[in-house]
């Protein structure tokens, strides 16, 4: 059947600017639909169209941009089904018997103590289409009325009754709308900070590779059974459909895996992933107030209050800090609200007050109904999935639950309906009035909170001729505002922005009372809050009805060891840089920097490498004048270095090959390190860089290649005698990038032969005979790559008689 | 757990140099050294003493001590980055220096010298500012409540779904 597909179509990401695709129009857009389907893709792809697959199109990097032909595993206009599909026909079906049988014993009655373990790990094996949201809805659910699951499998063979009960991923990311692999692959992470990143779940991936070949890649730790029988894997995988065995190959590598997990889309096309859940948990969250200049100090000590504190015997696992980047205290104090998390048991969380969900029993705990609801169609056709009727569609778990279930916190009515600000700016018109009244001897509020105390002259006094200019356009602008009706949070920030900041003569004050405003919308944004909800109510923060904030946004994240100075020096400066910009330009962001703290990955190019790693989220609304410049310098900043931070792969991400070096090491001048073991990955499954199908300009950039040719097959094919006075050499040197060169050099005991240059790939080439003796032949191939060179030679010795 | 300290402390591009502080009995060098080699030394240093550029793409700097003898011991530095106004992007050499015998006694302030970036494109200069000061006694908190409109304010909160409450003046 033909692969569903759009040509000349435009195409466009998530946090793009609406109504202004990335691309008017890009060549192919293809929506395969099955495995048959991609390697189909692979297989057939002509040499000069390159592919690359994407998947919900929330990137805001070039990762997922291909040079001619994308791959759509779950169209985000849903006008084509979703590769969506849960597997079973590899968990459990092609499963070892000695992993079952271990799984069973993990989870077994201790005869001694009488004690039944928790079932500590749970296997689901999915499409890389899936989405997180649905992928946390599906396993809330459990899969204890699916019959060919993993836990029904469990309770008839072993009569093992402890899978069917509902899981969890181990840590999430801020938002559950990203494809799983999409996140993985890109090295998503939580704020969890004793656990690695999504990408660290996944147990086995199986990738189609340029040229169609499909390969399953799962962990090689030979103190643990294998998760699956290769037998089986290959007598299902080997069918013909699927181009037979011999198109088909297991690898059981951590190597392979590590490198795998975060590829950026470079390895070849994930088809699916097995992931490994824990059992359901629930989370305490709270939210306090505080400023940068209180917390920053302590983020280096893993011993401080910001990481330790206790509720109840369960230690904390969560941190974040978000900082307003626009300052208080005359430039001296940024607003900052510390979220912490507990894992608390799904037993105790209250029942939500929206009723309960038809499974999962009742009551339901809260955060369930309101983040997933009942299914509305157990297989749906365009996700080939259950369709839950609130995953992914509703807005961000509210604190306010108990007493309005379905009231929008203030955020969610800021990114709904940017009008919220009119509340907020007549308050700040009331402080200006009052201070003017007091004939400037009395401030409040938050404009007296933008003002620093001190001794000397009350210069702020002497902005009160240019507040009453200001005045007068808050109120215009307020009018405005509400005759215009509802408009995007950016465009509404940026006319505020303008009326206040543009005009270099009343700039002071202008920027005081910008300060005052943005303080309070901060306010509303970061309350004090203390609740608890299941897992994912809490980890998915998203408002999915969002048709504002999320929408052209600029954004990235730069990862630090959380022990090392310069993160704290970058955020620093960071925030230099938005006060120059207030009273230099008139510019300012819009936005947030946020800290998240969390695990070491394995993954060799995951930007979790530290054991505590702090991962600084710089974003801000394109619209707004100034955001752009507050996260193009942040990024430079990152990129320097003597900084040295490291980027998001799936954020804002310009990094040059030689930066990616400094970084994952395998420069030129020092081979080695994580990015040479991946690199070596990405060599062994497309031959040595030969099939690049999936080359893109951004891991061309980036150097997310093969850069080192190698030399094939050199050989003597025709050997010198004492009559034959030649010698021919033959080699096979296809097995490359390209862009290799081949070289031949010969070197006589005694004199010289010119040297052949620019020779093919693969040939032969006779040497004569100039004295006797033993020649030296060389083969040389040489590969030059954003600018670094690295070659590979091999001599071999020839008796000219 | 004492803080790490290296012997040379690399920088990439182009710095300025001062001396700020220095709290030695004995005398203090500083040597500028590159890739290619030793590029500068500065010898029996002041505070106040100063360097308008260093520019090298990889460069390292040391501080070492004598007793006003021909050798030299390398000082243990810590290296700490920070920000100030109104230079930005500065590093600071705190050096504990190494007397006869490998004897330290870990004060770090025989030698305090601060760097600071010279790449306008990672640390431009900082520009005027006014002052936002009011003596004190003369802010006053801000009062509850007042964030919310003047207005009366209903919202009709029986749409559900997909519909928005909306707020009517």
């Amino acid at each position: 059947m033909a692969i569903p597909q759009a040509q000349f179509a435009p195409w466009t990401r998530k946090h793009d600017e609406p109504g202004n695709p990335l691309f008017s129009q890009v060549a192919t857009i293809l929506f395969p639909q099955s495995l048959e389907d991609l390697i189909e893709i692979c297989k057939n792809r002509p040499a000069s169209q390159r592919l690359r697959a994407a998947g919900s199109h929330w990137a805001l990097s070039a990762a997922a941009i291909s040079d001619h032909t994308f791959i759509e595993t779950h169209d985000p206009k849903e006008f084509f089904p979703a590769m969506g599909r849960t597997l079973r026909d590899v968990v459990p079906g092609c499963l070892s018997d000695a992993f079952l049988t271990k799984l069973n014993n993990v989870t077994s009655t201790n005869a001694a103590t009488g004690l039944i373990s928790v079932p500590p790990s749970y296997f689901v094996h999915f499409e890389s289409g899936k989405r997180v949201y649905q992928l946390y809805a599906e396993l809330d659910r459990g899969d204890s009325t699916v019959p060919n699951s993993l836990a029904v499998l469990m309770q008839t063979k072993f009569g093992n009754n402890k899978f069917l009960g509902s899981w969890g991923f181990s840590t999430l990311g801020g938002a559950g709308g990203q494809t799983v692999v999409g996140a993985l692959s890109t090295g998503t992470h939580g704020g969890d900070f004793e656990r690695p990143p999504i990408a660290d779940s996944v147990v086995a991936l199986h990738v189609v590779l340029d040229g169609g070949k499909h390969l399953w890649i799962e962990r090689g730790t030979r103190s643990d059974p294998f998760m699956t029988d290769p037998q089986k894997l290959v007598a299902h995988f080997g069918q013909a459909k699927f181009g037979g065995p011999q198109n088909f190959e297991v690898l059981y590598s951590d190597a392979a895996l590590n490198a795998a997990m975060i590829q950026v889309g470079r390895f070849g096309v994930v088809y699916s992933a097995v992931l490994m859940a824990e059992p359901q948990y629930g989370l305490r969250e709270e939210l306090v107030s505080d400023s940068w200049e209180n917390v920053k100090d302590k983020i280096a000590d893993p011993n401080s209050d910001l990481f330790i504190k206790p509720l109840g015997g369960t230690a904390q696992r969560f941190l974040q800090i978000a900082v307003n980047p626009v300052p208080l205290a005359d430039g001296t104090k940024h607003q900052a609200g510390v979220m912490r998390r507990w894992t608390v048991p799904v037993a105790t969380l209250q029942n939500s007050v929206t009723g309960n969900v038809s499974w999962g029993g009742a009551p339901s705990p809260k955060g369930r109904p309101e983040r997933v609801g009942n299914v509305e169609n157990e297989n749906d056709p365009m996700l080939k999935s259950p369709r839950f009727a609130h995953a992914g569609n509703q807005i961000g778990f509210a604190p306010d639950e108990d007493t309005d279930p379905l009231s929008l916190n203030l955020l969610d009515a800021a990114c709904a309906d940017a009008n919220f600000i009119i509340g907020i700016i007549e308050a700040v018109i009331e402080e200006i009035e009052d201070f003017i009244d007091s004939n400037g001897t009395v401030i409040g509020g938050s404009l007296g909170a933008a003002a620093a105390t001190g001794l000397g002259a009350p210069v702020l006094v002497e902005l009160i001729p240019l507040l009453l200019l200001i005045l007068a356009f808050l109120l215009a602008f307020l009018a405005a505002t509400q005759a215009a009706g509802q408009s995007t949070l950016g465009d509404v920030f940026d006319d505020l922005r303008g009326g206040l900041l543009n005009d270099p003569v009343t700039r002071p004050a202008g920027i005081l009372v910008w300060r005052a405003i943005v303080s309070k919308v901060w306010e509303s944004q970061q309350s004090p809050h203390d609740y608890a909800a299941i897992s994912y109510a809490i980890m998915d923060t998203h408002n999915y009805r969002d048709l504002s904030c999320a929408v052209n946004v600029r954004s990235l994240e730069v990862f630090f060891d959380a022990a090392d100075p310069a993160l704290v020096t970058f955020v620093d400066r960071l925030l230099k840089f938005e006060i120059d910009q207030e009273f230099q330009h008139g510019h300012s962001v819009a936005g947030y920097v946020s800290l998240r703290f969390c695990g070491q990955t394995s993954a060799l190019i995951g930007q979790e490498r530290f054991a505590r790693t702090v991962a600084i989220e710089c974003s801000g609304l394109a619209d707004v004048n100034g955001s752009i410049q507050f996260v193009d310098f942040a990024e430079k900043l990152a990129l320097d270095p003597n900084i040295k931070g490291i980027l998001h792969w799936g954020q804002q991400n310009t990094s040059t090959q030689a930066q990616v070096e400094f970084r994952f090491g395998d420069s030129v001048s020092q081979p080695g390190g994580p990015l040479h073991t991946w690199r070596g990955v990405l060599a062994t499954l497309t031959e040595n860089g030969r099939l690049d199908g999936f080359s893109s300009e951004f891991t061309r950039r980036a150097g997310l290649e093969v850069v080192k040719p190698k030399v094939g097959n050199f050989a003597v094919t025709t050997a010198p005698t004492a009559t034959h006075h030649a010698c021919t050499v033959s080699w096979d040197c296809d097995r490359n990038p390209p862009g290799t060169t081949v070289r031949i050099e010969v070197h006589p005991p005694s004199g010289s032969i010119p040297p052949a240059s620019g020779l093919a790939l693969h040939g032969s080439r006779t040497i004569n005979k100039t004295v006797s003796g033993v020649y030296q032949i060389k083969l040389i191939v040489s590969l030059t790559f954003n600018g670094e060179t690295r070659k590979d030679e091999l001599a071999l010795n020839v008796n000219f008689p | 757990m004492a803080e790490p300290w290296v012997i040379k402390a690399p920088f990439y591009g182009k710095w300025s140099m001062k001396v700020i502080g220095k709290n030695a009995a004995r005398k203090q060098r500083i040597v500028i050294e590159s890739t290619t080699g030793i590029e500068q030394t500065l010898d029996d240093v002041a505070v106040g003493q100063s360097l308008a550029e260093i520019d090298f793409p990889l460069w390292w700097a040391l501080i070492m001590s004598t007793d006003g003898g021909p050798s030299a011991q390398a000082s243990h530095i810590r290296r700490v980055p920070g920000v100030i106004d109104p230079d930005g992007l500065v590093i600071t050499l705190y050096s504990d220096d190494v007397g006869s015998g490998g004897v330290v006694d870990e004060d770090f302030d025989d030698l305090v010298v601060q760097f600071t970036y010279l790449n306008p494109e990672v640390n431009p200069a900082g520009v005027p500012r006014h002052p936002f000061i009011m003596p004190p006694g003369r802010v006053r908190p801000s009062r509850p409540g007042r964030d919310k409109p003047r207005h009366k304010c209903e919202c009709v909160c029986a749409c559900r779904g997909n519909q928005r409450c909306r707020c009517g003046r």
